[in-house]
């Protein structure tokens, strides 16, 4: 019995996945690298979260082993790729936020390395032909459980990465929110000053035009407006 | 003795293979990862540096002396966790408020080659990720199906806490609109307001100030 569990958990193929978030610094550009074997598909998302002031954007490059650019983005809010690898060796993703000379910016990503048979998943497994026809029938009431408790953990894998993403999103609107929040309380304050600063120095500016022309500073100030 | 064996390794297929992504930081330059997650989570960081040898223009792997800064930084900008660990390091903590955890990590060696670089292999697993789930299928003497079955279970708690942390959030968001909201209204009608009370006072002092010339 032990066989057949064994070899279904052999038969699920296995999925790199790595999602993260961080920030890059005014005109840095922070770079990944990644491992890859030939067929597998490269599969990265990512999305700009929170910038410290202006756009929310970020360039992307994609290069392969040998420094030959696959995909390159130029101040995207978000966007997503997907590539099949052929060469082996370890492919670089990076962040530019050199365009920036004083906004930080903070990314989200989401990479998933697949194996390109991870597309039409095969549960059957020739291994379980050796036990004999006398235990066939437990064999598929067992397999039958195997095979459904693996298809949950698959969706419910998926519903999870589903979740995260959704999240990093939600993250990206709600520090907008905030900034919008505290920009508003800055602005008015600022604009209130500065009405009251200009409609003090108006009265004052047009009192000084009818002070007497003996006022001699005042002359130096105004000499074009004040008659001899 | 072969059971034993063969059970183990399957469940290695379980576990994520970490040493996948990694990235390069240059002397006293600091990098920092947002983990955004509910209460009650644990979270695994595994790190392994290597330094680059000008020699061979290879990274070799940790020499001694090479030592990284960890710090682990609450919502509340409370630090959970400030230590400088080795070349290898795995460092394990549990949130205790939900919010965004901030993980940063620098290098506090000197003993380096000027203007040299230091690769880091880097992996952050979350939640239900972060349970070493060989150690409970031996400890709690599980069978694959069990196992499986309790891996869907720990998944499932997870997508509810991270559900009921989302429902948190957009409630969060909700008053933060609601604040924008009132701001600009209450902001507005003082700029009105003000704006009335300066040009009042403006006609007021001049039309004394011209009546006291006697040019009016």
């Amino acid at each position: 019995m032990r066989y057949i569990f064994l070899t279904t958990i052999f038969s699920v193929v296995f999925a790199y996945e790595k999602d993260m978030t961080f920030t890059v610094q005014a005109g840095k550009s922070d770079c990944f690298y990644q491992r890859v074997l030939p067929n597998e598909v490269i599969d990265i998302e990512y999305q700009v979260i929170d910038a410290s002031q202006g756009e929310l954007d970020i360039s992307f490059q994609l290069s392969d082993p040998v420094g030959m650019m696959i995909v390159a983005d130029y101040k995207k809010p978000e966007n997503a790729h997907r590539h099949t690898a052929v060469l082996e060796g370890d492919y670089r993703f990076c962040f530019d936020n050199t365009f920036s000379t004083f906004s930080q910016k903070t990314v989200f990503f989401d990479l998933m390395i697949d194996n390109e048979d991870s597309q039409g998943k095969d549960y059957d497994d020739e291994k379980e032909m050796e036990l004999g026809n006398a235990a066939e029938t437990y064999v598929m009431r067992v397999r039958d459980i195997s095979e459904s408790v693996t298809r949950v953990k698959d969706n419910v894998s998926a519903a999870r990465r589903l979740q995260e993403l959704l999240s990093a999103h939600e993250a990206r609107d709600r520090n907008l929110a905030e900034d919008m929040c505290d920009r508003v309380l800055k602005w008015s304050l600022v604009q209130i000053v500065l009405m009251s600063v200009i409609g003090v120095f108006q009265v004052y500016f047009v009192r000084s035009l009818f002070e007497d022309p003996s006022n001699r500073s005042f002359k130096k100030l105004v000499p074009n407006l004040i008659s001899q | 003795m072969f059971v034993k064996l063969a059970t183990i390794i399957p469940l290695l297929l379980i576990i994520d293979v970490s040493w996948g992504l990694y990235f390069h930081i240059a002397e006293g330059e600091r990098k920092c990862f947002i983990e955004e997650i509910p209460d009650d989570t644990t979270v695994l960081v595994n790190y392994k540096v290597e330094l680059y040898d000008p020699r061979s223009g290879g990274f070799m792997p940790s020499s001694p002396g090479i030592g990284m800064h960890v710090e682990v930084r609450e919502p509340n900008d409370r630090i959970l966790l400030s230590r400088v660990y080795s070349s290898e390091g795995m460092i394990s903590f549990t949130s205790t408020t939900p919010g965004e955890h901030v993980i940063c990590m620098y290098s506090n060696s000197t003993s380096w080659f000027s203007g040299s670089q230091l690769r880091v292999h880097l992996d952050i697993q979350v939640g239900e990720h972060a349970v070493d789930y060989a150690n409970v299928a031996q400890k709690d003497k599980l069978t694959e199906l069990q196992l499986r079955i309790r891996q869907l279970l720990d998944q499932v708690y997870q997508i509810t806490k991270e559900q009921s942390y989302q429902r948190h959030r957009e409630e969060r968001f909700r008053q933060t609109s609601e604040s924008t909201n009132q701001r600009v209204l209450w902001w507005s009608l003082l700029q009105t307001g003000v704006l009335m009370g300066i040009g009042y006072w403006q006609m007021r002092h001049l039309k004394s100030f011209f009546e006291a010339k006697k040019l009016v």
